[in-house]
């Protein structure tokens, strides 16, 4: 009655394995692909020229929305997962790891240091070191995440120059030099600091012209100095752990305005979508809107293939551990437990199905009666087909096949006395004996028959799992008495996807 | 990461797949032997699953045995059981030829020792009769158990005869 049972759960598990192991898809293709993960940078940066009319530029509260906007429209496209709304400098600081931080303490130093000397008017040495802070803030990519910094230097660093370019001859190749640097620095302070103005009442006319002219320059030229640099893009992919980032900018005169979006793909490393359009103040959001679509369907039409870590098609497990259990059917009248070690290798043709092959190599301890007169050692080995359902941390699996098992020599017994003389059949006196019917005997034999393993695998990092499982088998051959059937067990091991 | 009760459950039933219950030991009376017992006594024990049994020496005192080493030349030898362990104690039945011999020994479980107490055959040993008094056998951990008896029969010698 107990192996009906038990064949008819075993046929259940054999019928219910593939459907459980690869539950229907209407696509399957598709399910084997992922979305693209994406950044919008936050906040949108507006630059206004200083002589222009507030009222007339694009407003800072619309700029707001229209960077809402973009978040959505990325968001409404399945082929891209939007990073967290968290803003994206909090997360680039919390990634800053220790090297970082060494250098930002250098970077800050060189930085105040600068000030100092501008402050004692020792501009060379005000140059030098604010050029060693811009240096480092540049390489380390802390612009991005202290633009407070960045305006420190710029500004210092921009009217050092402009002071050593008023030192110099008048009209010498050093002025203009000093004047071209200056103008630079000014740029690169409107670059990271769009709102930054120098009034005619606390600034030198020279100054106030300089940093205008360096306004003016950035709207001529289309933005084209305040894009996002190739190599800053791909660093603040990489800190982000994003695939993809956009991008946006906005200059804004009395009468126009320049629209600019960024697409970058980590991938390709590249701007695969890099446009400015001058546009009348009204038209900005919807030009952004056009160009983010055109971008985004720039992108290849598909999802990209799962991330590689998390596809089982051709890749192998391979397991190790211990082993223990116990048989149903036994010589012995107390249970039979055996304890060993086992391994385990399997190898996915596709992600729901497999071959695998096993082998647990036990031995049996003598039965707690002591009907067994010797241990019994076995060695079983099972190969098969495997079925497995998973996701990025959790495995399941279902394995059926042949199980062949090495059972060693038995000797067993539940006579007193033949447990007395150790298996040896004689006379103890003339009313107590050990008989040979009393013993059974069977030499050591392999036996076949159809085997079963159920298990559920945790990740533990890496490549490494962690494993449990359950196992059973039923031997049919040999024909006729079999010492030991129906094996009942289970498996903790270690394993290594490959 | 399996949770720590599941190693621990398969920890236990690792620990559950002990040896069997089986005791195999040989009891003897630690001398020396009072003044004027006829005989000593040796148990060799085999328990195994509730059930306990074995064989019964006797060594007759006088020139060969004596008080302080009387385990030198077996007596007569006779098998017991097996009978029901029963709260680590199990009933002793053995004939020697014509003689009965009966009893029940205690504290078998504790494996170092075993008690003997008499019901039937005290005076083969010509011990004071005292009712209830216990014999306490101690193991000898340098005599292996054995089964047979050898070339010892199971008739008791006529006192005095050696």
């Amino acid at each position: 009655m107990r192996r009906i049972a038990l064949l008819v759960a075993a046929l259940l598990l054999a019928v219910a394995a593939p459907a459980l192991a690869a539950p229907p898809r209407r696509d399957q293709g598709e399910a084997n692909l992922r979305p693209r993960t994406i950044a919008v940078w936050a906040p949108i940066r507006h630059y206004i020229v200083p002589s222009a009319a507030p009222a007339s530029s694009l407003a800072e509260v619309s700029l707001v929305q229209v960077s809402r906007a973009l978040r959505a429209q990325v968001e409404a496209d399945p082929r891209h997962r939007l990073i967290s709304e968290e803003p994206l400098t909090r997360l680039l600081s919390a990634q800053r790891d220790e090297a970082q931080s060494d250098l930002r303490f250098v970077a800050t130093r060189s930085a105040q240091l600068g000030v100092e000397y501008f402050k004692q008017s020792d501009l060379r040495s005000a140059v030098d070191q604010l050029e060693e802070a811009q240096s480092l803030l540049e390489r380390t990519g802390l612009f991005w995440t202290d633009p407070t910094l960045a305006v420190t230097v710029w500004r210092t660093l921009a009217l050092a120059e402009l002071e050593l370019a008023q030192g110099a001859q008048e009209g010498s190749e050093g002025q203009t030099l000093h004047e071209a640097k200056a103008t630079a620095a000014f740029k690169e302070l409107i670059r990271w600091a769009p709102g930054e103005r120098f009034s005619r009442e606390d600034y030198p006319a020279e100054v106030v012209a300089t940093f205008e002219r360096a306004y003016l320059e950035h709207l001529l030229s289309l933005g084209s100095d305040l894009r996002v640099r190739t190599a800053e893009a791909k660093r603040l992919a990489t800190q982000l752990g994003v695939e993809e980032l956009v991008f946006a900018f906005a200059i804004s005169s009395s009468d126009e305005t320049v629209v600019g979006l960024q697409f970058f793909d980590a991938a390709s490393q590249q701007f695969v979508v890099d446009e400015t359009k001058r546009v009348a103040p009204a038209a900005a959001a919807d030009t952004y809107s056009m160009l983010l679509s055109d971008a985004l369907a720039c992108q290849p039409p598909r999802f990209l293939p799962p991330d590689p870590a998390g596809i089982d098609t051709g890749h192998t497990y391979a397991s190790a551990g211990y082993n223990g259990g116990s048989f149903l059917d036994t010589p012995t009248r107390a249970p039979f437990y055996t304890q060993g070690a086992s391994v385990q290798v399997s190898h996915m043709l596709s992600e729901n199905a497999g071959l695998y092959a096993g082998g647990r190599f036990v031995f049996g301890r003598r039965d707690t009666d002591g009907d067994l007169l010797d241990r019994v050692d076995m060695a079983r080995t099972d190969f098969g087909a495997t079925f497995a359902i998973r996701n990025q941390r959790f495995r399941a699996y279902g394995s059926m096949g042949i199980d062949v098992a090495f059972v060693g020599a038995v000797t067993a017994t539940e006579d007193f006395w033949c447990k007395v003389t150790g298996g040896e059949v004689r006379a103890i006196d003339s009313s107590r004996a050990c008989r040979g019917n009393d013993i059974t005997r069977t030499a050591a034999q392999a036996q076949a028959g159809l085997g079963w393993t159920i298990g559920g695998q945790v990740l533990l990092g890496g490549p490494f799992w962690a494993s449990l499982d359950a196992n059973t088998a039923i031997y049919m051959l040999p024909f006729g008495e079999r010492p030991f059937d129906i094996p009942m067990g289970g498996s903790l091991q270690l394993g290594y996807r490959f | 990461m399996p949770r720590p009760y599941v190693v621990l459950a398969l920890l236990l039933a690792a620990a559950g797949c002990g040896p069997p219950a089986e005791l195999i030991g040989v009891y003897e009376e630690a001398a020396p032997l009072e003044l004027g017992r006829t005989r000593a006594i040796r148990l060799t024990l085999f328990a195994y699953s509730g059930e306990a049994g074995g064989k019964m020496e006797t060594f007759l005192l006088g020139d060969q045995n004596t008080t302080e080493d009387p385990y030198l030349v077996p007596e007569a030898c006779a098998y017991f059981g097996p009978r029901d362990i029963s709260n680590s104690a199990f009933a002793l039945d053995v004939r020697f030829g014509e003689t009965p011999f009966a009893g029940r020994v205690f504290d078998v479980s504790s494996g170092d020792r075993a008690e003997l107490e008499l019901t039937e055959g005290e005076a083969l040993l010509r011990s004071p009769v005292i009712p209830g008094r216990r014999f306490v056998l101690v193991r000898n951990e340098e005599r292996s158990a054995n089964d047979s008896c050898g070339e010892t029969g199971d008739a008791l010698t006529p006192e005095g005869s050696l």
